[in-house]
C-alpha cells in the first residue's frame, strides 16, 4: 500500500548524533512546536521523496531507556508507548552510535519488543573503523532482524541509501521481540504482582506496569516503587548482557580495549585550569554579543529610523501615517535589533555544545550551581545575561530538569544586562563626579561594580529561595556521559542559529509588537483637551521665550508628551512613587522603559526637551531639575540611589518577558516574574530612599 | 589483577587513579540511571580527576567516561586490590 506521507519517529540514545542525522534527512524543512501540555520541544522536518511520497519526521529527546529518568526522557518514552499503542507511526529510526553499540542497542531492544517496526542506522561507522572494530552488516541485520544502515552524521552519507530502502516500502515487519523478556522476571512480577488484574500480557502492557503509563493498568498498586526499580534493572541488565554476548560474534572489537582520557581533557577538565579557560571563552562570548552585535544593532536602529522618516515624507500626515511610522516601525525595529545578539550568542552556544565542550562546564560547574537549585549549565545562561537576558534566557533549553530550568529562566533578568549601562552611566554620573577616587579606585567604577554584584547575588538568593519553595518529584541527578571531542558541523550551528531566531521573531515577537504599540498609543495620544491646551502653551512659551528650530520642537515634545496618557499615567501613579522619591516625569520614563530599559534615557531626554541626546545633557538638564513646589533638587542622592536599585531589579523589559512565556509555555511565570520583581525593586528602592533620605 | 571485597568501601573513597571493580549499588534509583548509561556490576571503576571542591568526579567505568556527583559515587560499592 502506497501512502501519501511515512511517519518516521527518530529516536536514539543522547551523544548518538541524532540531531545530525535528523538536519541531514530534513535541512531547512523544519518546525519546532512542542509536546502537548509541556515545555520540551518536538522537531518534525518533511522530506519529499516523490511527488505522491513524503516523509514527516519526528525528533524525539535522546533517551537512554524507557525507563525514564529526566522530564525529557519521560515524555520520549510515554510517547514511544503511546506510538506503539496506537501505531501512528509507520517506523522508527534508530540512530546508534557505531562506537558504542554494546550500551546504545538497548533501548533499541526494547523498542523492538513493543513490536515497533524499524530501521537501525549506524552511526560515526568511520570512527568506530579507526578503533579498530569493524561491523558485519549483515550479522547485525540477522541479530536485529531490521534493516541496518550506515549513516555518516557528519557528511550525510547513507542519505540516499536509507531513503531508497524507505522508498520500497519493504522495512519490515511487525516481527517478535528479540530480547524476549526471561521466566525468571515474569516469574519475580508475578509473585510481586499477585493481586495484579492478570499479568502483563505483551512487553507494552509490561513497560506500562513499571512506568505507570496510562490507566488501562490499575492493578500496578501492588508492585511497590521499589520493586519496580528492581524489575527495571533487572531487565536493563538481562538485556546489556544478552547484547553483549551477541556483539562479539557479529562484530570484532579491537585488542586495546580501554581508551584513556582525552589528553585535552588534561586541561580543559582539570580543576583550575578548566575552570579558568572556561571563564576566558565566556569571556570571549560575552565581548562578542555585547560589542560585536552592537554594529549591526546600529545599522537596524538606524535603518528602521530612517525608513520611518521616509514613510512621514512620502504618505500624507495622518494618524495612521504617524502609526506606520512611529508605532509599526519601531516595534519590529525593537524586535528585529535583538537578532544579532541572538544570532551570535547561539553561533558560539552551539560551538559549545556541538564539541561536546557542554559536558565539561556541567561537570566543572555543578558542584557551584546546585547550592542555589541550579544546574551546571545555568553558569552558561547566567553569564549571557550579563549581555541580554533575552537570548540567554533562550539558552536554557538545553537544561534537562525542568526545575533547574526554570530557576535559571526566573533569575536570570536580574543579572544587569547591556540595556541598563544607559541608565547606570547617566544615574552615576548625577551623584559621583567621575573624577572622584576613594584611594586607587575610581568610585563610579565601584558604584558599577556594587550594582553587577548586586545583580548577581540577588539572582542567586531568588534561585536559592525558589528551589526550597518549588516541590519536585524529578530526582536531581549529575550522572552525565562525558563524549569524546568533535570538530563541530557548520550545518547545524546554522540551523540552530535560524531556529533561535525565528523562534524569538516569530513567537515572542508577536507580544512584543502588540505592548509595544500600546505604549506608542499611550505616549502619541492623549486626552484631546488636554493635547489642544498643551499645543497652545507650546507655541506660547516658544514665542515668549524666542526658541528657535530644535529648541522649539523638543520643547513642544515635552509638552506634549505630558499632556499623553503616558504623561496622565505619571501623574497618576505619583502618589505611588514620591515614597521613592520619584516624581511624575519619572513616572512617565518608568512606562515607556518597560519596553526596552534604555527608553528610560530617551524619555527623560524628552521630559526635559532635551533636544540632544547625549549623556552630558541630558545629565545636566536632570541636575537642574527642581521640585517647583519644594524648590528642592529631584535627583538628589537619594533619589538617584533609589532609582538604580529599581532598575537593578524590576521587571523592566516586555521583550525579556514575551521570551519568558515562549519558553515556559505558560503566562503564569511572566507574570509571577513581572509582580515578584517589580515589587522587590519597589520595596527596596523605597526602603534606600526612606533610610537616606 | 585481584580484587578483594573491602567492606563498605564505595568508589567515592578511590583514590585518583586507582582501579577497582563494581561489586554492587548501594540505591536502586542510581543503579537504574547507570544501568541505562550502561554501568554494570563487574565493571572497573577510575577516578581521574575531581574539581576544585571535590564534589564533582571524573570517571571512567567500563571504557565510557563520566561526570558523577559524590553522592553517586557513594551509591557504588567497589572492591579493589589493596596496596
Amino acid at each position: 500500500m502506497q501512502r501519501d506521507t511515512i511517519k518516521i519517529l527518530l529516536v536514539g540514545n543522547p551523544n548518538s548524533g541524532k540531531s545530525s542525522v535528523f538536519n541531514h534527512l530534513t535541512g531547512l524543512n523544519q518546525r519546532v512546536g512542542n509536546f502537548p501540555g509541556v515545555t520540551v520541544e518536538k522537531k518534525t522536518g518533511t522530506v519529499r521523496l516523490s511527488p505522491t511520497l513524503a516523509l514527516e519526521i519526528t525528533d524525539l529527546p535522546g533517551l537512554y531507556s524507557m525507563y525514564a529518568t529526566t522530564l525529557d526522557e519521560k515524555i520520549a518514552s510515554n510517547y514511544i508507548l503511546e506510538v506503539a499503542n496506537t501505531g501512528e507511526v509507520d517506523i522508527v529510526l534508530y540512530v546508534a552510535d557505531s562506537t558504542k553499540l554494546d550500551t546504545h542497542l538497548m533501548l533499541f531492544t526494547q523498542l523492538k519488543d513493543l513490536g515497533l517496526p524499524m530501521i537501525l542506522l549506524l552511526n560515526m561507522e568511520d570512527e568506530a573503523k579507526s578503533q579498530g572494530v569493524s561491523i558485519d552488516l549483515q550479522k547485525l541485520e540477522q541479530f536485529c532482524e531490521v534493516p541496518c544502515v550506515f549513516f555518516n552524521g557528519r557528511t550525510g552519507g547513507g542519505r540516499s541509501e536509507l531513503l531508497r530502502l524507505l522508498k520500497t516500502g519493504h522495512w519490515g515487519l511487525k516481527s517478535q521481540g528479540i530480547v524476549s523478556l526471561p521466566d525468571y522476571l515474569r516469574d519475580m512480577y508475578t509473585h510481586w504482582a499477585k493481586e495484579a488484574n492478570g499479568l502483563p500480557k505483551d512487553y507494552w502492557h509490561w513497560v506500562a506496569a513499571l512506568t505507570n503509563h496510562g490507566v488501562e493498568i490499575e492493578s500496578n498498586e501492588s508492585l511497590s516503587k521499589e520493586t519496580r526499580l528492581r524489575l527495571q534493572i533487572e531487565e536493563t541488565v538481562f538485556r546489556l548482557n544478552n547484547i553483549q554476548k551477541i556483539l562479539k560474534n557479529g562484530y570484532l572489537k579491537s585488542a586495546h580495549q580501554l581508551k584513556t582520557k582525552s589528553k585535552i581533557d588534561r586541561f580543559l577538565a582539570h580543576p583550575w585550569y578548566g575552570t579558568i579557560f572556561f571563564l576566558l571563552i565566556m569571556l570571549f562570548v560575552f565581548q562578542a554579543v555585547f560589542a560585536w552585535a552592537e554594529v549591526p544593532m546600529n545599522w537596524i536602529e538606524v535603518g528602521f529610523a530612517s525608513l520611518a522618516l521616509q514613510i512621514k515624507a512620502v504618505l500624507p500626515e495622518t494618524w495612521f501615517t504617524d502609526m506606520l511610522a512611529d508605532g509599526v516601525l519601531s516595534g519590529i525595529g525593537g524586535i528585529v535589533v535583538f537578532v544579532p545578539q541572538i544570532a551570535i550568542l547561539f553561533f558560539f552556544l552551539t560551538i559549545l555544545e556541538e564539541s561536546g565542550y557542554m559536558a565539561r562546564i556541567v561537570y566543572l560547574f555543578d558542584q557551584w550551581m546546585r547550592r542555589f537549585g541550579l544546574n551546571g549549565r545555568s553558569i552558561v545562561t547566567l553569564i549571557a545575561g550579563g549581555a541580554c537576558a533575552i537570548p540567554a534566557i533562550m539558552s536554557a533549553r538545553t537544561i534537562a530538569n525542568w526545575k533547574e530550568r526554570l530557576i535559571t529562566i526566573f533569575v536570570t533578568p536580574l543579572i544587569s544586562c547591556s540595556a541598563r549601562i544607559p541608565i547606570y552611566t547617566v544615574l552615576v554620573g548625577l551623584v559621583v563626579p567621575s573624577g572622584a577616587k576613594l584611594g586607587w579606585f575610581n568610585i563610579q567604577g565601584l558604584v558599577f561594580l556594587s550594582l553587577y554584584v548586586g545583580g548577581i547575588m540577588a539572582a542567586l538568593l531568588v534561585a536559592w529561595i525558589m528551589s526550597k519553595m518549588i516541590k519536585s518529584e524529578e530526582a536531581s541527578f549529575l550522572a552525565l556521559e562525558l563524549p569524546s571531542y568533535k570538530w563541530p558541523l557548520f550545518k547545524n550551528i546554522l540551523l540552530n542559529v535560524k531556529e533561535r531566531v525565528h523562534a524569538f521573531v516569530w513567537e515572542a515577537g508577536k507580544i512584543i509588537m502588540v505592548i509595544s504599540m500600546i505604549l506608542w498609543a499611550a505616549a502619541s495620544y492623549g486626552p484631546a483637551q488636554s493635547r489642544e491646551e498643551a499645543k497652545i502653551s507650546a507655541s506660547e512659551m516658544i514665542q515668549q521665550q524666542g526658541l528657535q528650530d530644535e529648541e522649539a520642537e523638543a520643547l513642544e515634545a515635552a509638552l506634549l508628551l505630558e499632556s499623553s496618557y503616558a504623561g496622565q499615567f505619571g501623574k497618576w501613579i505619583e502618589p505611588a512613587i514620591a515614597p521613592l522619591g520619584f516624581d511624575w516625569k519619572i513616572g512617565i520614563a518608568l512606562l515607556t522603559s518597560f519596553a526596552a530599559r534604555e527608553v528610560f534615557v530617551g524619555t527623560i531626554a524628552t521630559i526635559y526637551s532635551v533636544h540632544n541626546e547625549d549623556e552630558r545633557s541630558i545629565r545636566k538638564q536632570m541636575a537642574e531639575a527642581t521640585d517647583p513646589r519644594t524648590g528642592k533638587k529631584i535627583y538628589d542622592t537619594p533619589t538617584v540611589i533609589s532609582l538604580l536599585i529599581f532598575y537593578l531589579l524590576a521587571m523592566q523589559c516586555m521583550s525579556t518577558l514575551a521570551i519568558v512565556k515562549r519558553e515556559t509555555h505558560s503566562i503564569k511565570w511572566p507574570i509571577l516574574q513581572f509582580l515578584a520583581y517589580t515589587l522587590a525593586a519597589y520595596l527596596f528602592a523605597l526602603a534606600a530612599y526612606q533610610i537616606l533620605a | 589483577m585481584k580484587y578483594i571485597h573491602n567492606e563498605g568501601l564505595t568508589a567515592d573513597k578511590l583514590k585518583l587513579g586507582e582501579r577497582a571493580k563494581i561489586r554492587n549499588f548501594g540505591d536502586l534509583m542510581i543503579q537504574r540511571k547507570l544501568a541505562a548509561m550502561g554501568v554494570l556490576i563487574g565493571q572497573e571503576v577510575c577516578i581521574i580527576q575531581r574539581t576544585i571542591m571535590g564534589a564533582s568526579y571524573y570517571t571512567q567505568i567500563g571504557g565510557q567516561f563520566f561526570a558523577l556527583r559524590r553522592e553517586e559515587l557513594q551509591a557504588i560499592e567497589v572492591e579493589n586490590v589493596p596496596s
